[in-house]
């Protein structure tokens, strides 16, 4: 039977860790309610406390500043998919929102929400460990900061505690230019990932790949990062890169996945799409770097 | 001695898709028959005021909930209600103590068994129910019941549940006698064939996933019971509680409702049966309304199934020969032994022909007919042994299907060997047709009208065919990965059935000159409250707003089949037209005697609810004049005016098919497996079409559910209890309108039914064998590799050896 649980408002994002570290594991953070009531409904998650927060105001804005593009914690998934023309990562992530769920729950859904959800097949996570993102969370005492390949525990599972993620952040190094490219197996228009992969590349002045993030989800309990594809890419020019070298990126990524076989999907079939999905990231990120594919 | 129908074209067809009305108008003259009005509850659907049985509630009820089997199988062997029956807000319990020991049996033997019997037949089989104040309460009951079991050895795989030694799952054994079409000699047919090729196929279960779920809500006063239920069989449904309770039928009413969807999910169903048995002992009207879960995993679904054998052909294309072995999995309650005959018949032109079905049990959830039941399946097996056998004579696969594909005339042998003839051959069942009806009645055994030639032809031509088909197995363009190609594939399936009674409706004229039909079919999305209407109000000569249809009242509508089998139109619709036709002719018989001058009724007609002399509108009155003039005659006979049909419809199985050629184009993505259809163009051959927009949707919404079932949709069952694990709609796929392509076009075929009402046959099953069967060999003609379904991007990948 579902549980009954009392339903409490903070009024400041401070009050809401407060009732959070009162009420421990017994209490819940309500966002978008989207993942969470099903949860509910289904009786996985069983609270006493439903904590309210989608009446805190300064969570629900995305800031873009020279060094950094901010996304509060309860932008919603609409939000984002509008705020496409604000930057061009940000219409990456616009474009990864219009694959989430359906156009009525992401009126719903936020940000936020869907990272502490922390599904292994989530369609945020990758470009936001591929962009070297930072999960802002809010503490009773001020802000601490966690990079969101550090984020995730387990399926489910953060290192947030008891306290609140409240934004993510996307740093913008100085001098060159970033880009983000995601590509996921899926079945019908709506429908979560089978398997997924996001990389992102940044290049300098000289053409020259300076860093590299490379994603992959749903082959792991946690998204995870391959960081042997990743030191693959790194150094070498946007113009050098061969098909014959995408191919051996996504190789040397789907050697990093772990991936299970269940209802979706097979073990084989997730591995194999983690190299096709790889090098199709990879070559949108150069194509959008303006390289070429020798 | 049958009659001889001329085989007129039909003009009404001939009309520009998409523009109806005035075109229509001009050409045949119908008023109402053939345009595209508006279905009659589109403001209620889309303002959400329609009332589903979800939605039902009636005064003092209280709320059910099913306690489901946990095994696969098992026997109760004690069951203690007592802590359930302390909680507070309990009313009561159902176990199968309180239960009649009868079998009840749903239409077309999609179930045969008890209410309740303390066996459980597979995980989430329906064991016991509570009635409580709440649906919380009860479900909170049912989880205090407890139960001991007796674990039954359980067989999940259907060739395994055949050995003698298997698990007997119910007392008729696990295995039904075969049902068997033969013709001509097979191993004739082999030595007349150059080219043979074989199949063995394995069909995964498609689940109804029927978007708006389903109640029942049972109300006893004193003896008499009334059920509310979304069903597309109301008088089945009520013949299914007779038959669990026995009580007179004349006890029983069911008020049957809209369903959200159904596709052959909501006939009768043992929740309903539930209801009505735990109403009567809580002596409080219940309602139980199913989960999406249960709707999922506790109800029924499409059957598994597997095609074996052999089509040969000769050089030029002509088959020989067609050997076919094929097993259908009816779950714990299914009973059926005969899906998929219609192949049978629309490839008929196969000289020789050996067809066996055997239907078994096992303990899975139990299976029943969905839309096109065999059509996609043995159906598909059928279409791509004649795709491989035009590829080994290099023919056209539009050319193969109209040289093999039966035309008027030819003969239909599907029901050939049917027990429910009563009859031991055909030539006796034909001689005991009586010798009033075989001036009037058309050929049995063969085809009376329509084929898949012309919509192949036409739509063959519209979809630019010839130059988009690049020959077998050759992709029509390669962009990297993408591979693109067309494909068409065709099905048939009868025009209702008539096996358990001939199909009645019944008509009253009221005194206002509106009319009421009354009969008994399902409203699951496929407008029959506007297209039987559309049929009376052309005969009856009245707008389409005079007239109004109670579908689900089975106190008031006679006995049909309801809506299954594509029996709709063609039979019930033929009911409704004729019963209009009885009352119009005692209307005009009145108004010629009291109102013409005691001229010829045969002189009158009515245009626009005015009765007048043919040829002029002078002197005209109303309906309700001459209704009102006997009606304040106190010496006067009746106040309003009932119609029935005057004459049995001839047996349709005998004669009536609908068609369905469609064409596709897809693109593959031979690195990830993932299909993209990008242009469709569905033909459909339903004789006359009574309403293009109504029909469109459901020809669309016939391709679309074949196109889940070819690329996504099935269940998955766990290898050790037979439990479905993905009973919910993330993992089990349904297409969406947006995955099937925006531009998709309709284009209705010319022929005309003599029998059908204004010369419409049935329509709604051969949509989606098409679909199937397009989509798959537009796969094989990108990918050079033949797929079993459902092709998903991980099948597809491992049947191109790249996993």
């Amino acid at each position: 039977m579902q549980s009954h649980f009392e339903y409490l408002r903070p009024s400041s994002t401070k009050e809401a860790v407060q009732m959070k570290i009162e009420f421990g594991q017994r209490a819940k953070y309500w966002a978008g309610g989207t993942d969470m009531t099903l949860r509910w409904r289904r009786e996985i998650d069983r609270f006493s406390h439903c904590i309210d927060i989608t009446y805190l105001t300064g969570l629900d804005n995305i800031e873009v500043e020279e060094d950094c593009i901010r996304i509060g914690a309860l932008v919603s998934l609409s939000a984002l998919e509008r705020a496409d023309q604000r930057h061009h990562l940000l219409k990456t992530l616009s474009d990864v929102t219009k694959l989430m769920c359906t156009p009525q729950t992401r009126t719903l859904a936020t940000v936020g929400g869907n990272l502490s959800n922390a599904s292994p097949a989530a369609d945020l996570t990758p470009p936001f460990i591929a962009m070297d993102a930072l999960a802002e969370i809010t503490t009773e005492d001020g802000i601490r900061t966690v990079p969101m390949d550090q984020f995730f525990e387990g399926v489910n599972r953060t290192v947030v505690g008891d306290d609140l993620l409240s934004a993510i952040e996307i740093p913008l190094p100085e001098s060159q230019h970033k880009v983000v490219k995601y590509h996921r197996i899926d079945r019908t228009i709506v429908d979560i990932a089978l398997v997924n992969a996001s990389t992102s590349l940044s290049a300098d002045r000289s053409r020259t790949i300076t860093r590299a993030g490379v994603a992959l989800g749903a082959v792991a309990p946690i998204v995870i990062r391959s960081p042997a594809a990743e030191r693959f890419l790194e150094g070498k020019s946007i113009d050098s890169v061969s098909e014959s070298e995408l191919e051996k990126v996504g190789e040397i990524a789907s050697e990093d996945a772990k991936p299970i076989s269940d209802v979706r999907a097979s073990a084989d079939y997730r591995r194999a799409m983690i190299k096709v999905m790889t090098a199709r990231c990879i070559k949108d990120c150069i194509d959008e770097l303006g390289g070429t594919i020798s | 001695m049958y009659k001889e129908f001329e085989f007129k074209s039909n003009d009404l067809a001939k009309a520009v898709p998409g523009v109806y009305g005035d075109v229509q108008d001009q050409v045949n003259g119908m008023k109402v028959v053939g345009h595209g009005f508006p279905v009659k509850d589109a403001v209620e659907k889309v303002t959400g005021s329609l009332k589903y049985a979800v939605d039902m509630t009636v005064q003092n009820m209280v709320h059910g909930k099913i306690l489901r089997c946990p095994h696969a199988h098992a026997r109760i062997t004690k069951i203690d209600t007592s802590k359930a029956e302390a909680l507070a807000g309990v009313i009561g319990v159902l176990t199968h103590h309180d239960v009649p020991q009868n079998d009840w049996e749903a239409a077309w033997f999609n179930y045969r068994g008890k209410v309740l019997d303390g066996v459980g037949r597979f995980v989430g089989d329906d064991l016991a129910a509570v009635a409580a104040v709440s649906e919380e309460v009860a479900q909170r009951a049912i989880e205090l019941i407890d139960v001991e079991y007796e674990i039954l050895a359980a067989v999940f795989d259907f060739e395994e549940a055949r050995s003698p030694d298997a698990p007997q799952i119910r007392v008729e054994g696990n295995e039904r006698d075969p049902y068997i079409v033969e013709w001509g000699d097979t191993s004739e047919g082999m030595a007349l064939a150059d080219h043979t090729v074989e199949c063995d196929i394995f069909y995964h279960s498609q689940q109804y996933a029927s978007i708006g779920r389903n109640a029942a809500i049972a109300e006893w006063m004193g003896d008499k019971v009334t059920l509310w239920t979304s069903s597309q069989t109301p008088t089945e449904t009520r013949d299914g509680i007779h038959e669990a309770l026995g009580i007179p039928l004349s006890k029983i009413r069911v008020m049957a409702l809209p369903a959200g969807s159904s596709f052959g999910q909501w006939w009768s169903n043992n929740f309903m049966m539930i209801a009505v048995l735990l109403a009567k002992k809580v002596r409080r009207p219940v309602k139980i309304e199913l989960d999406n879960e249960e709707c999922m995993s506790a109800v029924k679904r499409r059957h598994l199934e597997k095609t074996r054998g052999l089509m040969g052909c000769t050089a030029d294309g002509q088959l020989t020969v067609a050997k076919i072995d094929h097993l259908i999995d009816n779950g714990g309650y299914g009973f059926k032994d005969d899906v998929g005959f219609f192949c049978v018949d629309m490839w008929g032109k196969a000289l020789h022909g050996h067809y066996a079905i055997h239907g078994i049990n096992t303990n899975l959830l139990t299976a029943g007919c969905m839309r096109g039941v065999g059509d996609c399946t043995l159906g598909a097996s059928v279409e791509r042994m004649c795709n491989q056998l035009a590829e080994k004579v290099d023919m056209d696969p539009v050319e193969f299907r109209i040289k093999n594909q039966i035309k008027p005339g030819d003969e239909l042998r599907m029901q050939h060997s049917r027990d429910n003839m009563h009859h031991d051959s055909v030539e006796e069942y034909l001689a005991a047709i009586p010798e009033e009806y075989r001036d009037e009645w058309p050929k049995p055994f063969h085809l009376l009208s329509g084929s898949t030639e012309e919509i192949l032809r036409r739509g063959a031509k519209s979809f630019r065919w010839a130059e988009r088909w690049n020959g077998w197995g050759k992709p029509s363009s390669v962009d990297g990965p993408r591979h693109r190609a067309v494909g068409v594939g065709t099905g048939a399936h009868v025009c209702g059935v008539e096996f358990e009674g001939n199909a009645s409706a019944m008509v009253r004229l009221n005194p206002d000159g509106s009319l009421k039909v009354h009969c008994s079919v399902g409203r699951q999305g496929q407008g029959s409250e506007t297209t039987q209407a559309q049929v009376a109000a052309e005969e009856m000569g009245l707008s389409l707003s005079m007239v109004e249809v109670e579908t689900g009242d089975t106190d008031s509508c006679p006995w049909s089949h309801g809506s299954l089998a594509s029996n709709t139109m063609f039979r019930v619709g033929w009911a409704t037209r004729e019963a209009t036709r009885d009352a119009k002719r005692q209307l005009l018989e009145i108004a010629a005697r009291d109102m013409f001058d005691n001229s010829d009724p045969a002189d009158l007609a009515i245009t626009d609810g005015q009765v007048h002399i043919k040829g002029s509108m002078s002197d005209s009155v109303s309906i309700s004049e001459v209704l009102n003039m006997i009606r304040s005659d106190t010496l006067g006979q009746t106040s309003s005016i009932t119609g029935r049909p005057a004459v049995p419809m001839p047996p349709s199985t005998t004669f009536a098919r609908h068609f369905g050629a469609q064409f596709v184009e897809v693109e593959v993505d031979v690195d990830t497996g993932k299909i993209v259809l990008l242009d469709y163009l569905a033909c459909q051959d339903s004789g006359t079409v009574i309403n293009p927009q109504v029909l469109k949707n459901q020809v669309i919404g016939g391709a679309i559910c074949g196109a889940g079932f070819a690329i996504y949709e099935h269940l998955v069952f766990d290898k050790e209890t037979g439990a479905i694990k993905n009973a919910n709609l993330l993992d089990y796929k349904l297409l969406r309108a947006a995955d099937f392509p925006h531009k998709a076009e309709v284009l209705f075929g010319d022929s005309y039914d003599p029998v059908g009402p204004f010369g419409a046959r049935g329509a709604g099953e051969a949509p989606i064998a098409a679909s199937i069967s397009a989509i798959s060999q537009a796969v094989y003609n990108a990918i050079g590799v033949w797929v079993d379904l459902p092709m998903t991007p991980e099948r597809l990948i491992r049947a191109l050896g790249k996993v």
